[in-house]
């Protein structure tokens, strides 16, 4: 097992004081998938946030793949999220854009000529079963089928880590399962996996590691040491 | 990989941005079309004064060029003997000498669009020497000399040469660089300004795209360089504009305005006009970069999208 993430002694203090994590003490390999839990504020976003570098810690140190993030530069922040694929609370797509045009964003990037990027498109949307909403704007979508095409833009690049923030949030059970067919799918590829989530029957039906968290603390982790109080 | 791999990429990088450059000109222009009035107007502004300004600086330096004294000679006196008695003075000099015809002509060649003087008849215009001094001997105070030495000559009208006028009209010269200097930097400074805020007003409307942009690995490079693009298609766009206007009111001016006048209007030539893109294009680079740089610094986090 490669070791793909290292976080030691992370602290998160927001400008206005608030604590979003304290003393975090993670090891993930490369492969896992981690279901991140824990009630609203307990710090589940801000953890995802420092993995693709939107949040530096004020304390200690987050690797992912031998890079020290807090290390990185602008260009280096840029090229560490091209391997990362993200997957919003808030889906954080063009609404008035086609669901094509949303997919080209993360593959205009890399300068590829447009018959590529049909292509890798074309394919994606197909196993995502949205194949025939490829031209529709995003705001004429349903809830999971935008969750979908969120998806869909956070894997296109074939990411080595998946971070997805409450993927199956607004969804019912049939969309849910679907959103996560795909991401387990994309894991099974050998991608590494975190996923932020209150729902305790996605975890049971899909299992893997549960790392939780209660007011920025880990006070539990199912694959690795545990921290703090066991929960 | 290899040289020809690396190529087709450039070409990629470059279609691709070139592209971009040329769909946010066209959202500008949609969205701000005004802005490229504007640019176009101070442009043509700076043009049309600059042509005024290089056209009167020109006039006074033919008015002053101090190589040259013209000499008036009286009525009655033989062409022959005033050129023996002026080269008894043994100076660096070489004359010239201008008949009525020529006298006329050399109106004309100044004047080409005076309709009204090419009517006049040849009488009308008085003979004269022109005394053109050697470059070595050209200075001031050699010329002061000549001219009173000239005007002692038995026969001699008048003598008329440029280097009173130059005192006079240096200052004008000096003035009206110091104020095209000063509207120079202004007209920088506004055509700057409405570049940065036009593209100040697509980034805000194209915020969301460009936090998706940096979510999904875009480097700043991938974001500005496009902007600088549309920036220099702005600039070129409105220059070309400009540079129309400008030359219709050259020739409106000399068609109506100055259509008798000793004053004439030069639009500026080729490579002024092309000193000048330059300068444009380099203050609208600038601005795109400044505005776009400050933008996604000030935009730091993706969850501000």
């Amino acid at each position: 097992m490669i070791l793909m993430i290292e976080m030691h002694k992370v602290d998160v203090v927001y400008d206005d004081g608030n604590v979003g994590l304290k003393g975090i003490d993670v090891h993930i390999n490369s492969g896992e998938i981690v279901y991140i839990t824990g009630h609203s504020g307990a710090g589940k976003t801000s953890l995802l946030r420092l993995l693709y570098g939107d949040l530096a810690p004020s304390r200690g140190i987050v690797r992912f793949d031998n890079r020290i993030i807090s290390h990185l530069r602008s260009k280096g922040i840029a090229y560490l999220r091209r391997e990362i694929g993200v997957v919003f609370q808030d889906l954080k797509l063009l609404e008035d854009k086609t669901v094509y045009e949303n997919l080209m964003l993360p593959l205009e990037i890399f300068y590829l000529q447009k018959n590529l990027i049909q292509e890798r498109i074309y394919s994606l949307l197909k196993q995502l079963d949205i194949f025939t909403h490829r031209d529709f704007p995003v705001k004429k979508l349903s809830g999971g089928e935008k969750q979908r095409v969120a998806l869909a833009r956070a894997l296109i690049n074939e990411p080595m880590l998946i971070l997805a923030d409450e993927p199956t949030g607004n969804l019912d059970s049939k969309n849910a399962d679907k959103v996560m067919d795909i991401i387990l799918r994309k894991s099974s590829k050998g991608s590494t996996t975190l996923i932020a989530t209150h729902d305790q029957r996605i975890i049971k039906e899909y299992p893997g590691r549960v790392i939780h968290l209660d007011h920025g603390m880990v006070t539990y982790d199912s694959g690795g040491k545990r921290n703090q109080s066991v929960g | 990989m290899t040289a020809v791999g690396k190529g087709i990429r450039a070409l990629d990088k470059f279609t691709h941005t070139f592209s971009k450059g040329l769909i946010i000109f066209f959202d500008n222009i949609r969205g701000n079309m005004l802005s490229v009035f504007t640019i176009t107007t101070l442009i043509f502004f700076y043009l049309a004064v600059f042509s005024v300004n290089y056209s009167a600086t020109k006039a006074i330096d033919k008015l002053t060029d101090i190589k040259t004294i013209s000499i008036f000679i009286e009525e009655g006196v033989e062409h022959s003997d005033m050129l023996n008695r002026l080269s008894k003075l043994q100076m660096p000099v070489s004359f010239k000498l201008f008949d009525k015809q020529a006298a006329k002509d050399r109106v004309m060649k100044l004047v080409p669009g005076a309709k009204n003087i090419e009517k006049l008849p040849v009488e009308l215009f008085p003979e004269f020497i022109e005394m053109t001094m050697a470059d070595y001997a050209a200075q001031d105070g050699l010329v002061f000399e000549v001219a009173k030495e000239v005007e002692k000559v038995g026969g001699v009208r008048t003598v008329e040469y440029g280097k009173r006028v130059g005192e006079k009209l240096s200052k004008v010269k000096y003035t009206s660089f110091i104020f095209m200097l000063f509207i120079s930097i202004l007209t920088g400074i506004s055509v700057a300004v409405v570049i940065f805020n036009t593209i100040r007003l697509n980034l805000y409307r194209t915020q969301k795209k460009i936090m998706i942009y940096k979510l999904v690995g875009a480097t700043k490079s991938f974001v500005i360089i496009p902007y600088m693009f549309a920036a220099v298609l702005e600039a070129a766009f409105s220059y070309l504009l400009a540079m129309l206007a400008n030359h219709l009111f050259v020739l409106g001016v000399e068609k109506y305005l100055l259509r008798d006048s000793y004053f004439f209007l030069f639009t500026p030539p080729m490579p002024l006009y092309g000193f000048f893109y330059l300068l444009l294009t380099a203050t609208a680079v600038t601005s795109a970069f400044i505005c776009v740089y400050s933008f996604l610094i000030r935009l730091k986090s993706i969850n501000e999208a």
